[in-house]
């Protein structure tokens, strides 16, 4: 208590000296605070934007079908594996698939196309599919001969809304897939997810049409926070207890995208460590002054015969109290600063559109990590800088501190 | 050794390297004082009086030579055994006072006993008797900058002399005070020294304190050049 006590009133000494360097503190905070949010909620848009184009939070795919796919390597006891997604709450939707390579004739041209099965429905609860549409209508919920072909088929084949155009590929029995097909849509040329020749239709006309059973290649997850997605991933591996099953989180399923991701994080860390670091070096000066001045003072409470243990504590707890009232201001600021940020947000000079989503300006994420991660390191950054001054202290010969002026 | 003697030094010598050059400020000095003893040790600037003071209460140590305080021997003592013997053995009286500016008259007098564990109870009880004894009973809420220079160091008296110490070494501590206000505070000591019993050993070249001491040690040169006792 009297540790806490004498800390606090030599905090109130030199009070434009303790409220410089709380301000520093606060600041560095602030800006760390506000840099994080804006981080966390830009990464936050562009992997809701990249997964809610097509891939999902996870995914769940027969054992080994990511590294070799295959026709016939898929889900086969569907039912069960849907009535399990249903009775996870982290799941809040999720949409079967079917893929296969055919080969896609219109007129005198011909040209390889990727055929994706959705169920409709459950894709429009869990993607935004839809929205990459750039002309003509998207997929009926009841199976039909209609179908969305991405841009580039579109061009390979000439193709437009209502033209009608073949596919021949091979079925799952063995047989020659051989059907005809009307565009529905096309697909948007540069907002759109799907890149490649992709004709998209009904999983029940796939199914048909590949001589497929009840089965799917893919089960796109999506769950309530895409942040816990490697946990609700596990949780969902665990629900299944399945060998045959593998389920991955976007993190493995999109490995390239999310390891740039990380590596341009990580750089935006080692700006914020930089700035960390001199607000540091500010506090350090800060304490090495006050020691400095106050070298009889220590020498005087070690000739009474304090213990340099005290006088260590009573420094760092001078260091702690001061981080401590700064980490408030600060999350009082970021709070504050988060919050418009979140709201009004920076407009990006160039928006940019992706899987159906425009996104023009970058939004703070106010989550508790936003404060917490700029506490613990304003916190331990102040409480490191002072092991030194304190050290120093605690170490005084109290015969020169006396006779320091 | 005598019993008796609270104090004893026995060839003690302090050399100091200024520079290339070698200063003797204590050349060899046998010392003993007796418990109970108002013992002044006089003498000019640079006759190694602080020097002497320092290194009887450990805040320094001797170049050679055997330091024994309250029965034992301080040199052979790590930095923690002095500073817990120092606290349980010695008060210290300054000439610049050295209160803790960030504490109360109450708290700077009470700031020992914590050091000593003493139970809450006992400690405001012993701090309030002490503040009365030093005629500061109602100053006890200020700080040492609402103080004048002789309130201050009846602060430093009383925080001396609070955990009852078996010596107080005093350091020059009427230097800073006005001859009316030092006389008083001599005044206020021996009758604590008498009324107590304890030992003040106090460093000075004012000759009021030496005219009101009981013994008196001249330093010159860093030796001891006279030892008178006086009758109380």
């Amino acid at each position: 208590m009297l540790l806490l006590r004498m800390a606090l009133r030599n905090l109130l000494r030199n009070r434009r000296r303790t409220l410089l360097t709380g301000l520093m503190m606060a600041g560095g905070f602030t800006f760390f605070s506000a840099t994080l949010g804006l981080s966390d909620g830009t990464y936050g848009s562009i992997i809701d934007m990249f997964t809610r184009s097509r891939t999902g939070h996870a995914q769940i795919h027969a054992a080994g079908y990511l590294d070799r796919p295959s026709l016939y390597n898929s889900i086969k006891d569907l039912d069960r594996v849907e009535r399990t997604l249903d009775g996870l709450k982290v799941v809040k939707a999720w949409a079967p698939r079917v893929y296969s390579p055919a080969l896609a004739f219109a007129g005198s041209k011909t040209v390889g196309a990727q055929i994706m099965g959705i169920d409709p429905a459950r894709e429009r609860r869990a993607m935004r599919l839809e929205s990459q549409l750039a002309e003509g209508s998207f997929i009926q919920d009841k199976p039909s001969d209609g179908v969305v072909i991405s841009a580039r088929l579109a061009s390979a084949l000439a193709l437009k809304p209502g033209d009608e155009f073949s596919m021949i590929g091979q079925a799952a029995d063995g047989s020659i897939a051989n059907d005809n097909f009307r565009v529905a849509g096309v697909l948007s040329a540069t907002e759109s997810s799907f890149e490649g020749p992709w004709c998209l239709m009904h999983i029940d006309k796939a199914r048909e049409f590949l001589a497929l059973g009840r089965e799917a290649h893919e089960i796109a997850l999506v769950f309530t926070d895409y942040r816990k997605a490697e946990a609700d991933a596990g949780l969902v591996a665990a629900a299944l207890d399945d060998p045959k099953l593998d389920v991955e989180p976007w993190q493995v399923t999109q490995k390239e995208f999310y390891q740039a991701m990380r590596l341009d994080k990580k750089g935006g860390d080692i700006s914020n460590l930089i700035i960390m670091g001199i607000v540091a070096v500010g506090v350090l000066n800060t304490i090495l002054m006050a020691v400095l001045e106050r070298t009889r003072e220590y020498g005087v409470l070690k000739a009474l015969g304090t213990r340099p243990a005290f006088i260590f504590g009573l420094i760092m707890s001078e260091v702690a109290l001061l981080a401590l009232i700064s980490c408030a201001a600060g999350a009082l600021a970021s709070l504050a600063l988060n919050h418009y940020l979140s709201v009004a947000g920076i407009p990006i000079p160039k928006p940019v559109s992706y899987g159906g989503v425009r996104f023009t300006r970058m939004l703070s994420a106010v989550t508790p990590l936003v404060f917490l991660r700029p506490a613990y390191t304003v916190l331990s950054a102040a409480l490191l800088v002072g092991l030194f001054p304190a050290l120093k202290a605690a170490r005084i010969t109290p015969v020169k501190a006396l006779g320091s002026r | 050794m005598d019993k008796e003697n609270v104090i004893e030094t026995k060839g003690v010598t302090k050399t100091y390297q200024s520079g290339e050059v070698k200063v003797h400020a204590l050349h060899p000095v046998d010392l003993a004082v007796a418990r109970g003893e108002f013992t002044a040790i006089a003498g000019p600037s640079g006759s190694g009086k602080t020097t002497l003071l320092n290194l009887i209460s450990g805040l320094d140590t001797p170049s050679s030579g055997k330091v024994r305080l309250a029965g034992r021997e301080i040199g052979a003592m790590s930095q923690s055994e002095l500073s817990d013997f120092r606290r349980d053995h010695i008060g210290f009286i300054f000439q610049a006072y050295n209160l803790i500016p960030v504490l109360t008259v109450e708290e700077n007098v009470e700031y020992v006993l914590l050091l000593r564990g003493v139970p809450p109870g006992e400690r405001a009880e012993r701090v309030k008797r002490i503040l009365e004894e030093v005629g500061l009973s109602g100053k006890h809420g200020r700080f040492p900058s609402q103080l004048s220079g002789g309130q201050q160091q009846r602060v430093a008296i009383a925080r001396a002399m609070v955990s009852g110490p078996d010596i107080i070494l005093a350091d020059e501590p009427t230097a800073n005070l006005d001859s009316a206000t030092g006389a008083a505070l001599m005044d206020m000591m021996r009758g604590l020294n008498e009324g107590r019993g304890m030992t003040f050993l106090f460093s000075t070249h004012d000759r009021m304190i030496m005219e009101k001491s009981t013994r008196l040690i001249a330093l010159k040169d860093g030796r001891i050049d006279s030892d008178t006792r006086r009758q109380r």
